[in-house]
C-alpha cells in the first residue's frame, strides 16, 4: 500500500513536472486498477490522467513520442468504452456524463498537440501523428453518435491544411489514411455530397490492407450504394462471393434495380429497411429508386413496345398495374418530369396529348 | 491474389492467415467501427481486393441493355402487347 501511495504520488506529480517518472508511475497505477482490484472506473480515472500528463510531455518532443501517444489514447478509448459498459449495466438508470465524452476530450487535445508542432521540420514534425489522431476521435464520436463534433474536428484539420501547415496525404503511412479516408466518406455520405464520398471512400477501398476484408466490407457498404447512385453500375459478381454478408443485404435490391423490378425492389427495401436506417444508408436507397430503379424500369416499358419515341402515359400506367403498383396518371407524368428534369430521360411530356415524346438519340443515357 | 501468396504468408504466420484464408466467413458488422489493420503501413500490393482481376474490375464493364432479356422484362413485354391488343 506504501508502494501504491507513492505511485499515486508520482502519478499526480508528473502532471506539474512533465518528468517520466510519474507516466511510468501511472502506467503502474492504469495496470493495478485494471488486474489488480479490477476497478474499471478507477483505472479509467488514471489512464485518463496519464493521457493529460502525456499530452503535456508530448509538447516539448518531436515525432518520436507518436508511437507511444497512440498506445495511450487507444487504451484511453478501450478503458471509457469498457468503464461505459459496466455502468450501464450496474446503474442503467443514472444519468451521467459517459466516461467516452470525457476521453474524447482528452483526445482532441492530443489532436492540438499534433497540430501545434510549431517547431520540429515537418520530417520529424508531431504532425505525422494527425491522421490517426484523427481517426481515433472520429471512432469515439461515431461510438457517440456525434457526428457534429467530427465534422468541427475536420473542420480544424481543413483550415490547418489550407494554410499549408500539414504534410501531404501522400506522406502518411496507409493505415492512417485508410481509416481517415473511410470515416470522412461516411460523413460526406450522411451529408449527400456523394461525388466527396465516392472520392472518399474509394480512396480508403484503394489503399486497404488486402488482409483487412471486414475493413474493405465496411467501405464497400457505403461505397457499392454511392456507386449505384452516381454512375449507374453495379458491383462484379465477385464482390457479393467474397462478402456473403453483404450480399445478403445488398445483392436481391441490386438485381431488382438492375432489372427496374420496382415492385421486387420495394418489397426487398421494406425489408431490410431497420438496418438501413441504422446504417445511415436508407435514404440513398430511396434516391436509387427515383432516379435508378424508376428509370430503368420506364427504359424496359419504352423496348417492350418496341422503342417507339411516343410513349402513351397509360402504357406506363398499364406497366406500373402489372407489376401490382397502382398510380394514375398525373402521378405517372410527376415521374416523368422528374427524371426529364434530373436528366435520366431526355424529352419532354405532351399534355394535351398525353404522351411523353422521347429523343431519337439515346432517350436513356447512361452516365459513366 | 494468388494463393501461393497465401501459402508464402501462411508459412510464416500460420496462425494469422488461418483464420483470413477463408473470407466466405466474414459477416455484416453490428457496427460501422473500421479495425485495426495488421501493419501500420503497406506497399501498394499488400492493397489488393481478393475479387477476379483485383480491385481494378470491381465494376462490371458498362452492361448493355440487350442482355436485359431476363424474365421481366420478356414478361413484361408480352403483358403490354396484350394489354395494347
Amino acid at each position: 500500500m506504501k508502494l501504491l501511495s507513492k505511485l499515486t504520488e508520482l502519478a499526480g506529480d508528473s502532471v506539474r513536472q512533465k518528468n517520466w517518472s510519474g507516466i511510468a508511475a501511472g502506467c503502474c497505477l492504469v495496470a493495478y486498477n485494471l488486474h489488480v482490484t479490477r476497478d474499471l472506473m478507477q483505472a479509467y480515472r488514471e489512464q485518463n490522467a496519464l493521457a493529460q500528463a502525456f499530452n503535456r510531455l508530448a509538447e516539448k518532443m518531436d515525432h518520436w513520442i507518436l508511437p507511444a501517444l497512440y498506445i495511450i489514447i487507444q487504451e484511453l478509448r478501450q478503458i471509457a468504452v469498457q468503464a461505459d459498459a459496466a455502468t450501464s449495466q450496474t446503474s442503467p438508470e443514472k444519468k451521467q456524463e459517459k466516461k467516452l465524452e470525457e476521453a474524447a476530450r482528452t483526445i482532441n487535445r492530443t489532436l492540438t498537440v499534433c497540430l501545434n508542432d510549431r517547431n520540429s521540420p515537418l520530417e520529424t514534425s508531431r504532425k505525422q501523428g494527425i491522421y490517426f489522431v484523427l481517426s481515433l476521435l472520429f471512432k469515439v464520436y461515431f461510438k457517440l453518435g456525434v457526428l457534429s463534433l467530427a465534422k468541427s474536428a475536420l473542420r480544424v484539420l481543413n483550415s490547418s491544411s489550407a494554410a499549408g501547415d500539414v504534410p501531404p496525404l501522400n506522406t502518411y503511412p496507409k493505415s492512417h489514411i485508410s481509416t481517415f479516408k473511410y470515416y470522412v466518406g461516411i460523413l460526406a455520405f450522411v451529408e449527400e455530397d456523394y461525388d466527396r464520398a465516392e472520392e472518399h471512400l474509394s480512396t480508403a477501398l484503394n489503399l486497404c490492407h488486402r488482409k483487412s476484408p471486414r475493413n474493405q466490407q465496411r467501405i464497400l457498404l457505403y461505397l457499392l450504394p454511392v456507386h449505384l447512385l452516381l454512375r449507374r453500375q453495379f458491383p462484379q459478381s465477385g464482390v457479393w462471393a467474397l462478402f456473403p454478408g453483404l450480399a445478403r443485404l445488398y445483392e436481391p435490391l441490386f438485381a431488382a434495380a438492375r432489372r427496374g423490378d420496382l415492385r421486387s425492389y420495394e418489397t426487398h427495401l421494406t425489408a431490410r429497411e431497420a438496418t438501413l436506417i441504422q446504417r445511415r444508408i436508407y435514404l440513398t436507397f430511396l434516391k436509387i429508386r427515383s432516379t435508378i430503379v424508376r428509370t430503368r424500369f420506364f427504359e424496359q416499358v419504352y423496348r417492350a413496345l418496341d422503342c417507339s419515341s411516343r410513349m402513351p402515359i397509360v402504357a406506363f400506367k398499364n406497366g406500373l398495374r402489372l407489376i401490382g403498383i397502382e398510380v394514375d396518371d398525373e402521378q405517372v407524368e410527376c415521374w416523368c418530369a422528374v427524371m426529364i428534369y434530373q436528366g435520366q430521360i431526355k424529352g419532354y411530356i405532351s399534355r394535351e396529348k398525353s404522351i411523353v415524346v422521347l429523343s431519337n438519340t439515346d432517350p436513356f443515357p447512361k452516365k459513366s | 491474389m494468388s494463393t501461393t501468396e497465401e501459402k508464402k504468408t501462411a508459412e510464416t504466420k500460420a496462425a494469422e492467415t488461418k483464420v483470413e484464408e477463408k473470407p466466405a466467413v466474414v459477416t455484416l458488422e453490428e457496427d460501422d467501427e473500421f479495425e485495426d489493420f495488421p501493419a501500420e503501413d503497406w506497399n501498394d500490393a499488400e492493397a489488393e481486393l481478393a475479387i477476379p482481376g483485383g480491385k481494378e474490375h470491381l465494376w462490371e464493364e458498362n452492361w448493355d441493355d440487350d442482355d436485359a432479356d431476363d424474365d421481366f422484362s420478356s414478361q413484361l413485354k408480352a403483358e403490354l402487347k396484350k394489354a395494347s391488343n
